[in-house]
Parts: structure tokens; C-alpha cells; sequence
């Protein structure tokens, strides 16, 4: 065995993947060969090395593809916890019926009170213009609560801690700065003054399916009707990068951008004037193939005739074009010129009409039909199909087309057509 | 979408933390699932742009992935790991694009053993990474030719043996091994100074 057989088993002995005779060669060739025992020294190092530095450390990344991940789920974690800087307000935790209770009475309140003036105090942050109440329900932004809750002189927002172990929403009522916390009623609204001691601090944002930008909406709050304003809060989602979101391949910027990743060049086809811009099979570009082609109808058509051939297999050569290509570009000279389908193919008692080809871009680089030279160029295009193709149910249909050109005295193209069929050794 | 879970993979050694996390996602505990995600999504990461070579595809196999795993938590069979399930079906996802990236890489190329180092920038993959060493070591793997590079993640980054890989990528194990060894050497060639 010389050296580059033991060589090229280094990395596979180092993973204890040689069969057992190779195994043992090679332990065998190690004892005698520093240059291999190096060689294996390296690839261990790097085993080593890879399970140090190869592990992606923790990052607010991962964390936000975590929730990103949840929320699509339908499993997202979002809890609410007061910070509290001094002492908490009397009244400790509501429960659950006092939570809904609260909520209820605010909401009745507010519908009934609803052209109440507002009284201000100071702990209530700046006035909006008074908006109908009919329609807000539990889950409004602070702004809409505020201005729609009853005159009672006192302006406050509350949060409800959710406390998902225990299954108890608690309501605690504070002075907010403007946030984007839920609001939810109290009923301390109601009745005493809150103390300013106060704050919410969000310990997971909240999810952005519930926003509170409702000066985004298209609805205009302040003369929405209330059935407006239950359809609008009905809606799975209040705009569209919200349900975008829950689409995997987006991202969302922070200046409420939008960013959705388009198809990949191996995933989506592109048709430039109908073509596949990709062989789908060979991988090869449609478009420099027909490119290609472009090149050989120039010179076609710059040609005299005697020394087409020469310049044909010259270009052929040159630009290194398959025969298939020069076929497809007759196929598609064929095609356009064409004004009645192929003929059909009898099966049967039925008959089957061959399907229409599709306009390719080679196609479309076909000449243009000319009353004046448009039946020479089929009757050609039909020729040199014939010529090219391997299959006979195509040279059947082109030849039965050249047959009936050459059969019609009237033809202008009827001694061409004749001489085709010659070349062909059609009779 | 084909929801039937992928066979698990045998193993031993499983954590009995893991095992209660998945036990309660598999009762509907979604906040157990979600630290499952959290757990393992590195090392999918990982594995997913390795392959993939494409840090936006390799987001949406891990997520993917994980969409798939809670669907199927059900049929989880208790007492196994749970990284190598999940690894299964994100090989199965990002399968596909292996044999994309093969077919795209031209001949040349690979002949030549088509490596450079400056050809691949890691892009958005950089704030992941803590420092330069870890840098240059993802950015080699990263330059590798794609052929060299999907066996060298899966041996390195999925611990799978030759004949798991050849089965995966459908290859001999002979190429396997030759794979393997031009994709270190090439590494050990770039990394030489930080072994």
C-alpha cells in the first residue's frame, strides 16, 4: 500500500469508521509514520476545538425567534408584572368576579355616562376629544378608556396581572404613563383617588396581534358607530402586517417596515415572456440558450445560401450549441408562423388535437409573420424540422404540410416544397 | 402537509428534565414546549444554516421544524431524546436543499476544491457569534464547497456516523469519507494557527 492510501483513511480512522482490517493498517502505518500521526493529531484537534467554538451562544436573537415560534403557536407567554415602588394601594388583589364585575359596572357606566363631561384631575393624563362609548370593550388602549369613563374625577388606568398558575386575573388599578398595557376597569374607578406610587412595567412585550394604534385603523373612532367599532374588534388581527407576522418568511422593522423574503432562484420559476428562465430539468438558463439561438438566426439570415452550412457549423462550433437548440428554434419559427394547429392525430373513433404549443421566448424570437415571406419561412421552418427531429409523429405532421404545398400548383412555394421533399427522400 | 412524526432515533442518556418538559407539552402544556424550543433551537440553527448556507432559511427550518414537532408531540415516545427527532425532521426539510446547492455548484469548482475563505460572508450570522475565533471557524465551514460542507454539518454539527450520512445524502460511504477528509483538511489548512 503506498502512503496516499493510508493518508486518505486518516480522517476516517479518526472516527473509528474504517472496517476492522483498515483499522488496524492504518494503527499499524501510524506507528512508523510521523507525517500521518500529525495529519490525525490536526483532525482531533479540530473535533475538539469545533466542540468548543462551534456552539452558538445565547442571544436576544434566539430568545425573539423563541416567542416568534410560540406565537405562531399559539402558545405565546406573556405575563404583566407591577413594579412597585412604594407601598401598594389597600384594597390587595381582586378576584376573578371582582375583576369581571368591575369590568361590567365600567362598561354600563360608561355607555350611560357617556356625555358626561370628563373631570381631569391630576393624575389623569392629557384629554383626548370625547368619543362615543357605545362599542369599546374590555381591551381598549388607555386612551379610549380614559375618555370614556364616567366623570367621576377620576382618571385612571389599570392593568390586570395575570397570574396564569393560579388562573386569577387581578385588577390594580394605578396612574399609567401611556403605555401599551391592556387596560381594564376597576372598581376603584369609581370611587377613591389613586395614588401616583404606582407603575406597570411589562416583563415580555405584549403581543403586537393586540394593538392599541388604533389611529393606524381606517375607521375613524370618533364617528365609527358601534357596529363598526364590534367588527373592527371582532377582526383577527387590526392590520395587515399584523396577520403577516404569523407568516413564517416575514420579518417586521421596528418603523413598522415590513419585510417578506421572496422566492429563491431554485424555488420559484420566472418566465421572461413566457419562458422558464431555467431548464427545469438540465438546469440550464433558457435565456442564454436562447440567446444562443438569437445568434444562429442572425447568421441564418445574414447567410447567401451557399455558405449557410460552413457558417451554421462554424457558429455551431463557437458558441457551442446543441442541436436541440437549433430544433427548438425551428420548432418555435414552426410554431408562430403556424395559423391553423397541427393536424390532428386520429385515436380511436376520437380525435385527439395535439396540445397547442406554448409560446416560448424562442418562439417569440421568431420572425414576424410577413404576408410576403411568411409561407417560405414555415414551409423552412417545417423542413428543417423535419430534418432535425427524431420524432416521427412530428416529421409525419410537417412532412403531410410540405406534401400539400408541393401537391397545390398554385402555391408560390410549391417547387420549393417539392425540392424539400426531395432532400427529404420523400416521394 | 404531512403530519406522521418521523421515526425517533434510539438513544441513550436521555435527561430526565427534558423528558418531564416534553411529557407536559405533550398534555398541552404550551409553556413546557416552549422551553423546549429554547433548548434545542441553537443547535437546529446551527445545523439548518450549515446546510443551507442562508441565514433566512435556516429561521424558517428551525421554525418549521419546531411547527411540525408540536404538531406531532403526540406520538413522541417517552424514554428517547428529544434533539435527535426534531433533528430528523429538519434534515428532512433542508433535504431538499442539499441537492439544490449540488446541482448549482459547477465543476470547476469543485476540481479546483473550490475554497475561499473570502467567499462567503457570514452576514447576519456575525451577532451570533461571541468572537473572532468563532467567526473565522464559521466562516470557513461556510466557504467550504457545499458538497464538503453538508457532510462536515452533519458529521460535526449532527454527530451522525459515515452510514447515517451516506443514507441521508444518498452516497457511498467511500465518499462519505472522502468528503469528510477534504472538507478537514481544508479547515485544518484555515484554522492552523487557532488548533
Amino acid at each position: 500500500m503506498d502512503h496516499n492510501y493510508y493518508r486518505e483513511r486518516i480522517s476516517a480512522y479518526a472516527d473509528n469508521a474504517l472496517p476492522p482490517y483498515e483499522q488496524m493498517a492504518v494503527e499499524e502505518h501510524l506507528a512508523t509514520c510521523a507525517e500521518c500521526r500529525a495529519a490525525l493529531e490536526k483532525i482531533r484537534a479540530l473535533s475538539v476545538w469545533i466542540e468548543e467554538k462551534g456552539i452558538l451562544g445565547e442571544s436576544e436573537y434566539f430568545e425573539k425567534q423563541a416567542q416568534k415560534i410560540e406565537e405562531r403557536l399559539g402558545i405565546a407567554q406573556t405575563e404583566v408584572t407591577p413594579i412597585v415602588t412604594k407601598r401598594t394601594w389597600r384594597g390587595v388583589g381582586w378576584k376573578l368576579t371582582a375583576a369581571a364585575a368591575s369590568i361590567a359596572l365600567v362598561g354600563i357606566l360608561a355607555f350611560y355616562t357617556r356625555d358626561t363631561i370628563w373631570q381631569k384631575t391630576d393624575q389623569a393624563p392629557a384629554m383626548q376629544a370625547p368619543r362615543p362609548a357605545e362599542g369599546l370593550k374590555k381591551g381598549d388602549s388607555n386612551e379610549e378608556l380614559r375618555e370614556t369613563s364616567p366623570a367621576t374625577g377620576i382618571s385612571q388606568d389599570s392593568a390586570v396581572k395575570l397570574d396564569q398558575k393560579a388562573g386569577k386575573p387581578e385588577a390594580v388599578s394605578t396612574a399609567l404613563p401611556k403605555s401599551r398595557v391592556q387596560t381594564e376597569s376597576s372598581s376603584a374607578s369609581k370611587a377613591t383617588p389613586v395614588p401616583d406610587n404606582q407603575n406597570y412595567k411589562l416583563s415580555a412585550p405584549v403581543p403586537e396581534t393586540v394593538s392599541d394604534k388604533l389611529e393606524d385603523s381606517p375607521i375613524d373612532e370618533s364617528l365609527a358607530t358601534s357596529s363598526e367599532l364590534e367588527k373592527k374588534e371582532a377582526l383577527p388581527a387590526r392590520r395587515v402586517d399584523d396577520l403577516l407576522r404569523s407568516v413564517a418568511g416575514v420579518k417586521t422593522k421596528s418603523d413598522s417596515g415590513v419585510t417578506i423574503r421572496g422566492g429563491r432562484a431554485g424555488e420559484v420559476e420566472y418566465l421572461v415572456d413566457s419562458a422558464p428562465s431555467k431548464d427545469t430539468i438540465e438546469g440550464a438558463s433558457e435565456i442564454k440558450r436562447v440567446m444562443k439561438v438569437q445568434g444562429l438566426r442572425d447568421v441564418l439570415s445574414k447567410s447567401d445560401g451557399s455558405d449557410t452550412v460552413t457558417k451554421t457549423d462554424e457558429f455551431l462550433e463557437d458558441a457551442k450549441i446543441q442541436p436541440s437548440d437549433v430544433l427548438a428554434y425551428w420548432r418555435g419559427v414552426r410554431d408562430s408562423l403556424a395559423a391553423t394547429p397541427a393536424p390532428s392525430v386520429e385515436m380511436g373513433k376520437s380525435i385527439v388535437a395535439p396540445p397547442q404549443p406554448t409560446k416560448t421566448l424562442v418562439q417569440s424570437l421568431a420572425p414576424k409573420k410577413n404576408g410576403s415571406d411568411r409561407n417560405a419561412k414555415l414551409l423552412e421552418a417545417c423542413y428543417r424540422v423535419a430534418k432535425l427531429s427524431s420524432d416521427t409523429s412530428e416529421i409525419h405532421s410537417v412532412i403531410e404540410y410540405i406534401k400539400r404545398i408541393a401537391e397545390n400548383p398554385s402555391s408560390p412555394e410549391h417547387s420549393q416544397a417539392k425540392a424539400y421533399l426531395d432532400s427529404l427522400g420523400v416521394k | 402537509m404531512e403530519e406522521k412524526a418521523p421515526e425517533p432515533v434510539t438513544q441513550s442518556g436521555t435527561d430526565p428534565e427534558e423528558q418531564k418538559l416534553i411529557e407536559a407539552s405533550q398534555i398541552g402544556d404550551g409553556r413546557a414546549f416552549g422551553r423546549l424550543i429554547r433548548l434545542h433551537q441553537k443547535r437546529l440553527f446551527r445545523f439548518a444554516y450549515g446546510i443551507t448556507g442562508s441565514f433566512d432559511q435556516a429561521e424558517d427550518i428551525v421554525q418549521e421544524t419546531f411547527v411540525k414537532a408540536y404538531s406531532a408531540i403526540g406520538t413522541f415516545r417517552l424514554g428517547l431524546a428529544f434533539y435527535p427527532w426534531l433533528s430528523t425532521i429538519a434534515r428532512n426539510l433542508t433535504y431538499n436543499q442539499i441537492a439544490r446547492d449540488e446541482r448549482k455548484e459547477s465543476l470547476e469548482q469543485m476540481a479546483e476544491g473550490g475554497f475561499d475563505p473570502e467567499s462567503t460572508e457570514l452576514g447576519p450570522l456575525e451577532k451570533l457569534l461571541s468572537d473572532e475565533a468563532q467567526s473565522r471557524f464559521f466562516g470557513a465551514v461556510m466557504a467550504l464547497p457545499s458538497k464538503y460542507r453538508s457532510v462536515f454539518v452533519l458529521r460535526h454539527f449532527e454527530d451522525m456516523d459515515y452510514n447515517e450520512i451516506s443514507m441521508y445524502l444518498k452516497v457511498p460511504p467511500g465518499t462519505v469519507d472522502s468528503r469528510l477528509y477534504r472538507a478537514r483538511q481544508m479547515l485544518v489548512e484555515q484554522l492552523k494557527d487557532l488548533l
